[in-house]
């Protein structure tokens, strides 16, 4: 345990003091799972469906260009990582990224009997589920509960999502995440929510297993997470310059809670807007432009702080969409999908076989590699804790770390 | 033992969205009994008013037209797709017209039971006229026997639509409708095999609507006809028999009594008294009126361990101010926006499951955010809460809306009303057993009442109902 943590421990040991809420941080659970191993995970979420095909562009493919008349994108402008693969133009930050073997690119994603519609899709991509089971737990949820014991769990920290409603991803069934859009924000209304007073006012009164004996016990939680937070934030600033949108922000806050040396093992951040049927292009192109230049920053202001040895990005979408493209210029959606994982632990590049446009599903790709694979490596290899409990079932890990 | 005023409270609070002020003070001041009460609020509170956003329907034009083939059916087809976009933006007309009936004191406990079914049956549709339509099957049906409920929901074309069973046909048959109709409406997980589903889903072969009129149709050639064995039964079963068949099990009645007894009573299940109500439930041939009446008039209703102990969802925590406060929104889109930013948006239930239940509601940033609504809504203040995209479209527009809130207004001269001469700590008392149906702690209304800084009584009272509206009890029900 280092020393900053220890330092928590006794700090929120003290906060609690008074209320019979039960410290996190009991002795034994710390020997079968530490929530914070120093390892960090960040993931972005593309809503709406990213159409893969014009981000990672099959360049060399006939079959593409004759889906895709009016949409695809010339092989002359795409930026080539193979020579059958290359980004979509206006990723010339991702471009670089890949240069500097800081990338892998996972195609064919996805899931079996894939759900075309967006919410069932984004369920499934959350909870870890199968297309046919409703779960009501995340797979970041029941990690964080992993690392309860008998006695207590993880602070709610140790999962951050970057927005003001927590996603069904983060919530578990003792844990859940915490939800802010940034820390600021998140402790003004700690603070219009009167969190300190009442917290103060109760202090002493034993707070019961009865429904609102554990609303007083996530209030205490949260005031802890907000001073915790606030303790924090004082000593940071980035220097690197970040993109002026809103999406560089949220990466950008992520980077200053990382570098103020939170101990928060996952942060979320999402992009929205990505449902593209009608007039693509213009569209799509604007948004993989915001995308790929906040990240750029983002591992750029990383690296530049040493922190990007412990840090892991994963991105992904929850579905992609059709190979032929529709009549309002646009894509309708599909099924299996790229994904990229950015870090320097990681093997760069294209990490296994492009889409096959000629074995298709109905007009949709096949996926070979089951997202439940991917977060089973960044479980098991990364975040260092048993995949098998946190995604209910086996998954084979695969060797991109 | 719960004070007669805190049980008629509770009684408000669990049948409809609670009582305005006015009502709480004449309830105190009056010499009500009880069942007097309950006798009221069922006979008052049950009116049936449909939605009627969408006027007629809009698509039946169309059916000449396609049937025969006058001009193109690609061109049908896309003036109907259209239409199809158009009723999908009248949803939250909707959803405003259903929140003014959900604290309207005649159709209250109606609507709150329609919410009830809505959560039960849970269907999600991109029709809105389909939308329409299942909301009115569930608010006529609300309070009757479950099995015309079940029978109605079985031919509604956004069920139908919604769990496929439009697809299911002899040839191909598809089991989603069957297989939810066994878990989620009827027998729940553990009572019925997979052999079970195959056959009913072939019970329900050619159970289709007509998409221009919306109406149900029986496709008698799509009907697979061989002999189907369900749970002991067998021959040429078709959906009504399979829906006769769970009913006569009273699983089928345990089942609905734990929804039940979950959304009136308490999300910690208490098997005696569920089996009690299921009784009632099966011996009254499944009549949910009845049941309502039996739950609000037994004794263990009103047990200390109910009352106060539920965490209220963000419709009944959206709908319980609106009612404290007497609340009025400047712009209704206010209502919009909430419902949105604090989680529970009518028409869109998250999946076949329904919406989160108790505790599952609360983390730390929707409990900040629930807690600061009252005193928000009060300074005039935004919320400022990002509310997600929902991929759909419906969302749009509705993000800015957060600036409609800040032009609510409360009915606070009703209190100074009542409580302008009271001393200080008669005010928080008062206060207390309006907003939260119970006495404040000691300790809590003595470090209360040292915060109280105003010497006039109008911000006397404001300071104290926001104080106490900001407690984490007031987050229960």
């Amino acid at each position: 345990m280092n020393n900053s943590r220890r330092s928590f421990l006794k700090q929120s040991s003290l906060l609690a003091a008074g209320s019979v809420l039960t410290p996190y941080f009991v002795s034994d659970f710390t020997q079968q799972f530490e929530a914070y191993t120093g390892k960090r995970l960040v993931i972005v979420q593309l809503s709406g469906g990213n159409d893969g095909l014009n981000t990672v562009v099959p360049y060399r493919n006939d079959l593409y260009y004759q889906k895709r008349p009016q949409l695809a994108i010339k092989s002359a402008e795409v930026l080539k990582l193979t020579d059958e693969l290359g980004f979509n133009p206006v990723m010339g930050g991702m471009k670089s990224l890949f240069d500097e073997g800081l990338l892998s690119v996972i195609n064919n994603v996805g899931y079996p009997n894939p759900d075309r519609s967006h919410f069932r899709s984004m369920d499934i991509w959350h909870t870890g589920s199968n297309a046919n089971e409703t779960w009501n737990t995340g797979w970041l949820g029941r990690y964080m509960d992993a690392s309860c014991s008998g006695s207590g769990c993880e602070s709610s920290h140790s999962v951050i999502e970057l927005d003001d409603n927590l996603s069904l991803a983060m919530k578990g069934e003792r844990v859940n995440g915490l939800a802010m859009s940034n820390p600021v924000s998140f402790l003004n209304r700690v603070r219009q929510a009167r969190a300190k007073e009442i917290v103060k006012l109760n202090a002493g009164l034993s707070h019961g297993d009865d429904n609102l004996g554990y609303l007083y016990k996530t209030l205490i939680e949260t005031d802890q997470s907000a001073e915790y937070i606030s303790q924090k934030i004082k000593k940071y600033k980035t220097q690197t310059s970040y993109p002026d949108t809103g999406f560089a922000k949220d990466l950008k806050t992520i980077a200053e809670l990382i570098g103020s040396g939170m101990e928060t093992s996952v942060y979320y951040a999402s992009m929205t807007g990505f449902d593209t049927h009608a007039g693509q292009k213009g569209k799509q192109e604007r948004l993989l432009n915001t995308y790929s230049d906040a990240m750029k920053a983002f591992v750029d202001d990383l690296r530049s702080n040493s922190l990007l040895k412990d840090t892991m990005i994963l991105t992904f979408s929850e579905f992609g969409r059709r190979v032929g493209q529709n009549a309002s210029g646009g894509t309708d959606h599909g099924t299996a999908n790229n994904l990229f994982v950015i870090g320097d632990s990681i093997k760069p590049g294209i990490f296994n076989e492009s889409p096959n446009l000629t074995d298709l599903d109905k007009g949709d790709l096949k996926f070979d590699v089951d997202f439940r694979r991917i977060y089973a490596t960044l479980l098991d290899k990364w975040l260092g804790v048993s995949s098998s409990i946190t995604l209910n079932r086996e998954f084979k890990t695969l060797d991109f770390i | 033992m719960p004070t007669k005023s805190q049980k008629i409270q509770h009684l408000y609070n669990r049948a409809a969205f609670g009582l305005s002020f006015q009502q709480f003070e004449q309830k105190r001041k009056g010499k009500l009994k009880l069942r007097q009460e309950l006798k009221e609020l069922l006979e008052e509170g049950i009116d049936e008013i449909p939605l009627e956003v969408i006027a007629d329907n809009p698509f039946v034009e169309f059916k000449e037209d396609w049937e025969n083939r006058k001009g193109s059916r690609s061109e049908v087809q896309k003036l109907f797709r259209e239409k199809v976009r158009e009723t999908r933006r009248q949803v939250r007309g909707m959803s405003l017209r259903w929140m003014a009936l959900l604290t309207d004191q005649n159709t209250a406990v109606r609507e709150k039971l329609t919410l009830f079914w809505h959560d039960h049956f849970a269907v999600r549709t991109d029709n809105g006229y389909h939308a329409q339509l299942h909301n009115n099957v569930l608010r006529k049906y609300a309070l009757g026997k479950y099995r015309d409920m079940l029978l109605a929901v079985s031919k509604d074309a956004a069920m139908l639509g919604f769990l496929n069973n439009q697809q299911n046909n002899k040839r191909k048959p598809n089991e989603n409708f069957a297989r939810e109709l066994l878990e989620l409406y009827t027998l729940g997980r553990g009572y019925y095999t997979e052999n079970d589903i195959k056959n009913a889903a072939k019970a329900f072969t050619g159970w289709k609507y007509d998409r221009f009129t919306c109406q149900f149709r029986f496709v008698d050639r799509q009907h697979d006809k061989s002999e189907k064995e369900f749970m002991g039964h067998s021959g040429d079963l078709n959906g009504e028999d399979i829906i006769d068949v769970v009913l006569a099990n009273r699983q089928t009645a345990l089942f609905l009594s734990a929804k039940l007894f979950q959304y009136y009573v308490s999300d910690q299940a208490d098997e005696v008294i569920i089996g009690k109500m299921a009784d009632r439930l099966f011996k009254n041939d499944y009549h949910i009126g009845d049941l309502l009446h039996y739950i609000f008039s037994s004794d263990w209703f009103y047990e200390k361990r109910f009352v106060n102990n539920k965490i209220k969802s963000p419709q009944e925590l959206i709908h319980g101010v609106r009612q404290h406060f007497g609340l009025e929104y400047g712009s209704p889109e206010a209502l919009l926006y909430l419902q949105n930013s604090l989680g529970q948006r009518l028409f869109f239930p998250p999946n076949v499951n329904g919406w989160s239940v108790g505790r599952e509601w609360i983390n730390s940033s929707s409990l900040v955010n629930r807690m600061r609504l009252v005193s928000q809504l009060t300074k005039n203040e935004e919320l400022g809460i990002r509310i997600k995209d929902d991929l759909d479209g419906q969302t749009r527009g509705i993000r800015g809306s957060r600036k409609f809130l800040s032009t609510g207004r409360m009915d606070w001269p009703e209190f100074e009303k009542q409580l302008k001469d009271l001393p200080k700590e008669e005010m928080a008392d008062r206060l207390a057993d309006f907003l939260i149906n119970q006495p404040l702690k000691s300790e809590t209304k003595e470090t209360i009442l040292r915060g109280v800084r105003d010497q006039k009584a109008e911000k006397r009272i404001k300071w104290l109902a926001v104080t106490i509206a900001s407690l984490p009890e007031y987050q229960l029900t």
